[in-house]
């Protein structure tokens, strides 16, 4: 069953142990430019939101990719890029709904997250449980139990 | 060199603004010293001549982080920042700032920055790409710390930078002076700050986007991933209790231990009333948890306060409590959101809650038994609680008004000012404050304290109070009482407390982790490009930079019984909770003795043997301390 990245902002603490990780694996460095993942913080309410790409089913990068270099996997799960194909016109990092196509200055090459084979290092070095990887039918899981217990607890109090 | 450092610092000479980049010292000496603590005491010991003072322009103020700060390793946001301490005169002074400071600062292109000289205006330090500049800060001198990262950032133009800053207190030169970094976190101890505001440094700001690379990435990364698995495993590890800012929603277990310091440690028990509330306060306040770079722990915390007088007032806090129980609970404060409040005061100002706090907490106890007059107070009423006065009294302080005068110079001075029993009152080692806990309840973290050679300070955690090291051999709690182990404790964890600021990374994410040795060994090896660190080599690390520090002691003053210079409210016997009924004051002078047995020690000076120093390699220690001539046969 295909698994999908289920981000949950109310549990991110901007630590950012999945950029360190993310671009360590992918780079073999730690740098928070090169990093897959990104964390955009409004540190004054101490809020994280982390923000990556999240392999859109109709992908608008795959829309506007004149050499289909971007594409989706064949096993349907993920939006891949294929750099052999890739001419670095950076299309897909406009057409990109959330920021999460970024550049890289050394090979003007636009780089994003590839779900790492299938087990995303992001993921396993969350903590707080901001970022995980689960099957698709569970995606809404998180929230609805957490919306609910506030019904259960309304309902505790009558 | 293959990974984990960047390779040079920058040195800042603020008397005439010049700055210069240094290559890092060769792999040979780094193996011998890591970076961190390690590299820092080299430079200081090196640098800073005999004789010389804490604020004079000789000193040093030196910001060094590991060669793991910035890597995937859990808590690699650590950057030490030492000086010769204003605070003792002869010990260094150690403190470590977290957040992203020095992730970013490596970022930014640099492994650490020493700063020596004055300046003869104020200014601040912006790195960027591997370009440094020192900036004019004349129009944010006197703001508070969390003003001038604001500030500071606006004045760059980058938003995402880190900044470090001094507050009101450096400026001031005020007896726990600290440095402050991205709102939340203090390099408290050995009052860098103050040294700092006397060279007329505010801030540095960091941002870069290089990297920070490892000699073996995949293998970096295995180990970053049991690491973080194995610290949330077991019972003696720390991370569980202040995982997701644990420390803001209950002090239960610190108060039932009698480790709570609550009103100038006059009764412990109190702590009980403190810890109820505390719990109520934490469920009606909003609460979110900040996690330094690579932090899976994130004790940090953004506190808005959900009721009492101070409801809707936001504070940004570290998760240790140190800065709660100094700037409140000493004196007796026990409301929630005052206690946040003024914890965030002490941040904002830039001053360590634990020194001037126990300073105030001895006026309060003072007043209470009236060796202190409301004439003597300015008119403050110093009945335990009194939050008011306990402000105002902070504030005295930075004008170095009144009673202020004296705060303003730390606890012992404090007492010897209002003289009398105000000297068997306050609470003092070396005469300045310890972390700020009530440590009578374990002998050992008590001793911990008295024998630290960077002042009082976390250096030996010992087996019975603070966290347990089962790679040391300490599965399970000590008897807390027990005279007769406390030294080899102290001696073992204090070793592997100097190799472990040595790295990069922050204490709560190396203590008590089964297999510890065996993953740091790895995780320097997989990154600077070494193979993996064996054991016997990393507690020679840990030695040499502990003997080091203590030589650096001797070098600027130390004198035979300054480990004795220890005020006898910590030598006696809690009056109540625990710990009642048990004093060390019996045995700690026999276990200083056997402490530095142990350590190779001279009993009558305190030095390091010259045996122990040659089979560290600190061969040049021995001539600075014994004479050429003595170190040639």
């Amino acid at each position: 069953m295909n698994k999908v990245l289920a981000i949950d902002a109310r549990k991110c603490t901007g630590c950012l142990s999945c950029a360190a990780v993310c671009s360590m694996l992918h780079t073999g460095a730690t740098s928070l430019t090169l990093s897959r993942v990104q964390v955009a913080s409004d540190e004054s309410r101490g809020i994280h939101v982390p923000m990556m790409c999240q392999h859109c089913e109709d992908a608008p990068c795959v829309a506007v990719c004149p050499t289909k270099a971007m594409s989706r996997s064949q096993s349907g799960g993920e939006v891949v890029l294929d750099y052999s194909q890739c001419i670095g016109c950076r299309y897909c990092a406009q057409a990109c709904p959330f920021g999460a196509i970024g550049l890289d200055p050394q090979t003007m090459k636009v780089f994003k997250c590839d779900l790492c084979d299938g087990n995303p290092a992001c993921a396993r070095f969350c903590q707080p449980q901001a970022i995980e990887f689960v099957p698709a039918t569970r995606l809404r899981l998180a929230k609805r139990n957490a919306e609910a217990q506030k019904v259960i607890d309304s309902l505790v109090s009558v | 060199m293959a990974g984990g450092y960047v390779g040079r610092i920058l040195r800042v000479d603020l008397t005439n603004g010049t700055l210069r980049d240094e290559a890092l010292p060769p792999e040979s000496v780094l193996r011998q010293y890591i970076g961190g603590l390690g590299l820092a005491t080299k430079i200081l010991y090196e640098e800073v001549p005999a004789g010389a003072k804490p604020l004079d322009a000789e000193n040093r103020v030196v910001f060094m982080t590991g060669p793991l700060t910035g890597t995937p390793i859990p808590g690699s946001s650590n950057c030490v920042v030492a000086t010769l301490s204003y605070e003792t005169g002869y010990t260094m002074g150690v403190g470590h700032t977290h957040g992203r400071f020095g992730a970013m600062m490596k970022f930014a292109g640099y492994d650490g920055v020493v700063f020596q000289g004055v300046s003869p205006k104020p200014v601040y330090l912006w790195i960027n790409d591997g370009r440094a500049e020192l900036r004019d800060a004349s129009a944010i001198w006197g703001k508070d710390t969390h003003e001038t990262e604001d500030l500071v950032k606006a004045d760059v133009g980058e938003p995402e930078a880190s900044v470090s800053a001094i507050g009101p207190g450096g400026e001031s030169v005020i007896a726990g002076g600290g440095v402050e970094t991205d709102k939340y976190h203090m390099a408290a101890k050995g009052g860098s700050g103050s040294v700092l505001g006397s060279k007329r440094l505010k801030a540095l700001a960091v941002y870069g986007t290089w990297g920070v690379r490892a000699s073996d990435p995949a293998k970096l990364i295995e180990v970053a991933e049991a690491w973080r698995r194995k610290m949330f495993q077991g019972a003696m590890a720390t991370a569980p209790s202040l995982v997701g800012a644990g420390t803001s929603r209950s002090r239960d277990r610190s108060a039932a231990r009698g480790h709570l310091a609550i009103r100038n440690l006059t009764d412990p028990a109190l702590a009980l009333e403190f810890a109820v509330g505390y719990k109520e306060g934490a469920k009606k306040a909003q609460i979110r948890p900040q996690g330094c770079f690579s932090c899976p722990i994130a004790c940090s915390y953004r506190v808005e306060v959900g009721t009492g007088p101070h409801a809707g007032y936001v504070a940004t806090l570290s998760g240790g409590a140190e800065a709660l129980e100094g700037a409140a609970v000493m004196s007796g404060v026990i409301e929630p959101g005052a206690v946040w409040r003024l914890a965030d005061k002490y941040d904002r100002l830039g001053l360590e809650a634990g020194v001037v706090g126990s300073a105030i907490a001895l006026c309060f106890e003072c007043y209470e038994r009236g060796l202190l007059t409301k004439e003597q107070t300015g008119g403050l009423e110093l009945k335990w609680g009194n939050a008011e006065a306990a402000e105002s009294l902070l504030d005295m302080a930075m004008r170095r008004e009144g009673l202020g005068k004296f705060i303003a110079e730390g606890p012992l001075k404090t007492a010897q000012a209002i003289g009398g029993d105000a000297l068997s009152y306050v609470v003092h080692a070396k005469g300045t404050a310890i972390n700020c806990h009530d440590f009578r309840m374990a002998f050992g973290v008590l001793l911990g304290q008295f024998v630290s050679t960077i002042g009082p300070a976390w250096q030996a955690l010992c087996a019975d109070g603070s966290g347990l090291e089962p790679d040391l051999g300490f599965e399970t709690p000590s008897d807390p009482f027990d005279p007769t182990i406390k030294p080899r404790e102290a001696r073992l964890t204090a070793i592997k407390k100097c190799f472990d600021d040595s790295l990069g990374t922050c204490m709560f994410n190396n203590v008590g982790i089964h297999g510890y040795i065996d993953l740091a060994g790895r995780a320097l090896g997989h990154t600077i490009g070494w193979g993996a660190i064996p054991r016997e080599e990393i507690e020679v690390i840990g030695e040499r930079v502990l003997n080091l520090t203590r030589a650096f002691s001797v070098k600027h003053g130390y004198k035979p019984a300054y480990d004795l210079d220890i005020s006898p409210r910590l030598l006696e016997a809690p009056s109540s909770g625990p710990a009642k009924g048990h004093s060390i004051a019996p045995f700690v002078k026999d276990m200083i003795l056997e402490y530095y047995r142990l350590m190779d020690w001279d009993a009558e000076t305190g030095r390091p043997s010259e045996v122990k120093l040659k089979s560290l390699g600190l061969d040049k220690v021995v001539s600075d301390l014994y004479g050429n001539k003595r170190a040639g046969r």
